[in-house]
């Protein structure tokens, strides 16, 4: 039982993660950033949770990752989108509107 | 993109420091930044630190998730299971020694045996294309010479040869045994004659020089010699230059051709002997019925390439049935039989090889199943350790993964202890073969045997590991996080797992002891059949008169009459005789032979089987053969008297049914006098105690001349003594000496040497096995022991509320014993079910009882049921001495 909502929860911010990538490359914090701006509240992600999805979706082939100088002489991972990331995230894109769609068309009805 | 992953994984897997520095490099990257921003919104240091690692939530987790999503958690997970498993085993130092001596003693029983069947059964020969070469017999239907089989005449030989289809190459081995001179110490050295043929068809280069031409199969060109490597190194110090020399064998110079390679080995266990050197046998170009008659060449084929061995048995018999109708007088019972030389090598040791497999296959599943119950008791001690795991979220799979891991390190490290049992139990299998069965074949630990060891240790780990693992990682975690609670169903079904482990162990035993029992029955047997004469206090000699020395048949029996004459005066000397095959040592002869009034009694089935040879007149009294009517040999029975022979009772029994023997008459060539027969003797084992004796006749050595062959260049001097045999060896040798200076020293043994010698291959297996079956034993009882302890232990609080309830101590004793000893029983019936199956592949081994002697099932199931008694009176006893008060505050 907690184990499908962890499920559900890691899918869902694994997409997250794939569309704020889609807007550029950017190092784990900055992802943080956005994903806190994105959605706030809602969804509380903590870093402890975006990246082992970061690792997942590299382990997967699905993001990249290099070491990059960063600001006052440190290295940070940096994530890009690869093709087969924008792939998949156009397909769970659609499928997540089908899905949200359908719930959505659902609840108003009931 | 699949290189990429599968380089991920390797670093993953080889770079664990490195991946693990760049995650945390990462995360740190990110808890600075966190820092930076609480700092910069005003926070103090100490402050921003902790909000940042709050904010961050389960950094540890995080960092293990981090980690499982690089996907290589299975050998990771691999790899804590051994460090786990290395530090539970070490903490457990008691548990562990008793188990891996336990596996060890198994493994390295099984790797000792395996070694041997390496060596014998599964090592290919050292030939070219070795399965191509076979062994060609001569067989007949009344079933005399080595083991029923005989060689070929020369003739008979030679037709072969030219008329099969089927070989590339034939040759005859013969054994001749020359004295070879030196500067100043003569030696008998074993010697082999060979045909042309035989090294080119074993396909053996020699190492220096050559072997033999063709032209050195001929007359006057055949004093050539190949040395063995062993000659030329011990004689000749590997002279290089020892090639073109001459060397004097029985004083004829011999050309040194060649010396043959280190590892030549040319051994038919029990048969022929490797050689020292190498003659060319000159075979006689005679087709005269006498020569054909004489079949004495043992004959070696190789097979064309593509030739199955039935095919060639096919060509054979159509040559055997050409060479019956043509020579009907000498050939036709004669028959063909092909061994592949393989057989010939290592059939003898194959039937004792696989019942000591097997036996030692039987000890190491104790050995698990011991291991197995030590493992589920201490299931009670581990149960919370595993809930707590599963607690903490080990799925069942990685418990049961875990157990097994730890399980198979431990046989693992049993497995490189073993070899330590192995190396001496190869030592001692080598040293126990008197009966010679393993001579030439050399037996080492090779990379197939450690490999064997290694897989052995393996599968014996996961056998072993396999119940309790399953056991463990079934237990329900709630009922075990409980202190000890009472009877969960887990534990339930650990007893019962427990007593199924120790019924099989009873039952393995039981069938390993009946083996054993067997074996030592049929031993015991053997020793009380009488052999027919005195084996105490006679000392033996071999004595070989070389031709040159001894050109005629009186020259010969002038140096036994000597001999005799010294020998007898010498102290402690009651009496002195010589024979031509002592019992146990006996060569086969054998011909045919005419009764007066009778038709002659020709080459046929029933004659064949009569041995005739020479003794002298004490001979019957040195080996204590009684003389059951008439008279025995005497000095007077000389050339010159008239013929006079004596028969043995089973000769007097067959050909004599309801006549007095003593008066008649019988002759082996027809133009011959009659011999008297003066005497009938008492029936000698001559060929070991298994066999039953064959019928005799003996004539006086001095009348040689009426035997249709010549025993007196090879006779055996018997000597009775009246203390030890061995202490009249010395001055034996001496008179001898006096007689010969030349002579080369007989080769002496005391008659109850040869009788062991011709029991030792029974010997040998009987001691092992019964080794092995103590093994068993003294593992079942630690093992029953073990359960039924483990049991008193578990119901420490029921026996005490019996006894508060009044139950006596001899109750409590009854109702332990009753509960271990029903498992014994039950074992020990499973046990005698599996002994009838399975002790009918010893019936070969047995001697004088059946494979289902019901003494011998009696008395081990007896021996094994003693020590289960034992093994449970032990733990029952202490129960009995449980306190009620203690055990009812036990809980």
């Amino acid at each position: 039982m907690k184990k499908q909502k962890a499920d559900l929860l890691q899918g869902t911010l694994e997409l997250l993660v794939l569309r704020i990538l889609r807007s550029g490359r950017m190092h784990g914090w900055d992802i943080m950033q956005r994903l806190q701006l994105v959605s706030g509240e809602v969804l509380s992600v903590t870093p402890g949770a975006l990246y082992p999805a970061l690792h997942r979706l590299e382990e997967r082939g699905l993001i990249s990752a290099v070491w990059e100088p960063s600001e006052n002489n440190r290295r940070s991972k940096v994530y890009d989108l690869k093709p087969a990331g924008r792939k998949q995230l156009e397909a769970e894109r659609k499928q997540w509107e089908r899905f949200s769609g359908a719930v959505a068309l659902i609840l108003r009805d009931a | 993109m699949n290189f990429e992953r599968i380089g991920k994984r390797w670093r993953a897997l080889f770079h664990r420091d490195e991946m693990e520095h760049e995650l945390d490099a990462e995360l740190r990257f990110h808890l600075e930044r966190d820092v930076e921003e609480n700092l910069q919104s005003g926070m103090d240091p100490e402050e921003a630190r902790y909000a940042a690692l709050r904010a961050f939530g389960g950094m540890e987790q995080s960092r293990e998730e981090c980690r499982d999503a690089r996907g290589v958690s299975i050998l990771e997970e691999l790899l804590q299971d051994l460090r786990y498993s290395a530090r539970v085993l070490l903490k457990h130092r008691g548990f562990t020694a008793i188990a891996v001596i336990t596996l060890a003693l198994g493994i390295g029983a099984n790797t000792a045996i395996f070694s041997v069947m390496n060596a014998t059964l599964l090592r290919p020969l050292p030939y070219h294309n070795p399965d191509q070469i076979v062994m060609v017999w001569g067989t007949n239907p009344a079933g005399f010479g080595w083991r029923g089989k005989t060689g070929f005449s020369a003739p008979s030989f030679l037709d072969y040869q030219q008329q099969n289809q089927v070989f590339a190459r034939m040759a005859t081995f013969n054994g001749v045994d020359f004295n070879l001179a030196g500067a100043d110490n003569p030696e008998r050295i074993r010697s082999g004659m060979v045909t042309s043929a035989f090294f080119d068809l074993l396909a053996v280069p020699p190492v220096l020089g050559r072997t033999f031409l063709a032209e050195e199969f001929q007359a006057g060109r055949n004093h050539v010699t190949v040395l063995s490597y062993g000659l030329w190194q011990r004689r000749y110090g590997s002279d290089r230059n020892i090639v073109g020399q001459n060397i004097y064998l029985d004083a004829t110079p011999y050309t040194v051709i060649g010396v043959l390679p280190e590892d030549f080995d040319f051994t038919i266990p029990g048969y022929f002997e490797s050689r020292g050197l190498w003659v060319p046998t000159v075979l006689p170009q005679d087709n005269s019925n006498s020569e054909r008659g004489h079949k004495y060449l043992n004959v070696i084929a190789r097979l064309k390439p593509g030739v199955a061995i039935h095919q060639a048995d096919q060509d054979m018999s159509v040559i055997t049935q050409r060479l019956a109708s043509e020579y009907p007088g000498t050939m036709s019972k004669f028959g063909v039989k092909l061994t592949p030389l393989r057989e010939q090598v290592v059939g003898d040791v194959r039937s004792p090889l696989l019942l000591l497999f097997g036996a030692v296959g039987f000890v190491l599943l104790i050995a698990c199943a011991n291991v197995a119950n030590l493992q589920l008791a201490r299931a009670s001690t581990r149960q919370k350790e595993m809930a707590i795991r599963k607690a903490l979220g080990a799925s069942r799979g990685r418990l049961f993964r875990q157990l097994l891991t730890e399980s198979v390190l431990l046989s693992l490290v049993a497995g490189v202890a073993s070899l330590g049992f192995a190396f001496g139990g190869i030592r001692l299998l080598t040293r126990l073969d008197p009966a010679k069965l393993l001579q030439g074949i050399n037996v080492t630990v090779d990379f197939a045997v450690l490999a064997y060891c290694m897989i052995l240790s393996l599968v014996t780990g996961i056998i072993s590991g396999l119940a309790p693992a399953l056991q463990y990682a079934r237990a329900r975690q709630s009922e075990s996080l409980k202190e000890s609670g009472g009877n969960s169903a887990a534990k339930e079904g650990g007893v019962r797992l427990r007593r199924l482990i120790t019924v099989s162990e009873v039952a393995l035993s039981m069938i390993l002891l009946i083996g054993a029992g067997l074996l030592i029955r049929s031993f015991i047997e053997l020793l009380q059949v009488d052999p027919g004469f005195e084996s105490k206090n006679i000392l033996t000699a071999r004595v070989s008169l070389p031709k040159y020395s001894y050109p005629e048949t009186a020259k010969q029996s002038e140096f036994y009459r000597q001999a005799i004459e010294r020998i007898k005066d010498l102290p402690g000397v009651v009496a002195v005789g010589v024979t031509g095959g002592l019992p146990s040592a006996m060569g086969s002869h054998t011909s045919s032979f005419s009764i007066e009034g009778r038709g002659p009694i020709e080459d046929s089935d029933q004659a064949l089987a009569v041995e005739d040879g020479l003794a002298s007149a004490d001979y019957f009294k040195a080996l204590g053969i009684p003389l059951i009517a008439g008279r025995a040999f005497s000095d007077t029975d000389d050339r010159s008297a008239i013929p006079v022979a004596l028969i043995n009772q089973s000769f007097a029994r067959r050909f004599f049914p309801d006549q007095n023997p003593v008066g008649q008459h019988l002759r082996f060539e027809s133009k011959s006098p009659w011999i008297t027969i003066v005497g009938v003797v008492g029936d000698v084992r001559g060929f070991g105690l298994d066999k039953e004796a064959k019928s005799e006749i003996y004539l006086p050595y001095e009348q040689q001349g009426f035997l249709p062959f010549n025993p007196l260049p090879q006779m055996y001097l018997a000597v009775r003594t009246s203390g030890d045999p061995n202490a009249i060896a010395p001055p034996a040798l001496a008179a001898i000496r006096d007689i010969d200076k030349d002579l080369p020293s007989p080769q002496v043994r005391t008659m109850e040497t040869l009788l062991a010698a011709s029991m030792a291959e029974r010997r040998s297996n009987m001691i092992l096995l019964a080794v092995f079956a103590i093994i068993a034993l003294i593992l079942t009882g630690v093992g029953i022991y073990g359960v039924i302890s483990y049991s008193v232990t578990q119901r420490t609080q029921e026996i005490g509320i019996r006894m508060a309830l009044g139950a006596q101590s001899r109750d409590v004793m009854t109702l332990v014993m009753r509960n271990g000893m029903r498992l014994v029983l039950l074992g020990i019936v499973i046990g005698f079910a599996g002994a009838l199956v399975l002790t009918r592949w010893m019936a070969a081994l047995l001697f004088g009882i059946s494979t289902t002697d019901a003494t011998t099932f009696f008395l081990t199931a007896l021996l094994l049921a003693g020590i289960a008694l034992l093994a449970c009176w032990i733990p029952a006893r202490r129960a009995t001495k449980v306190d009620p008060l203690v055990a009812l505050k036990y809980e």
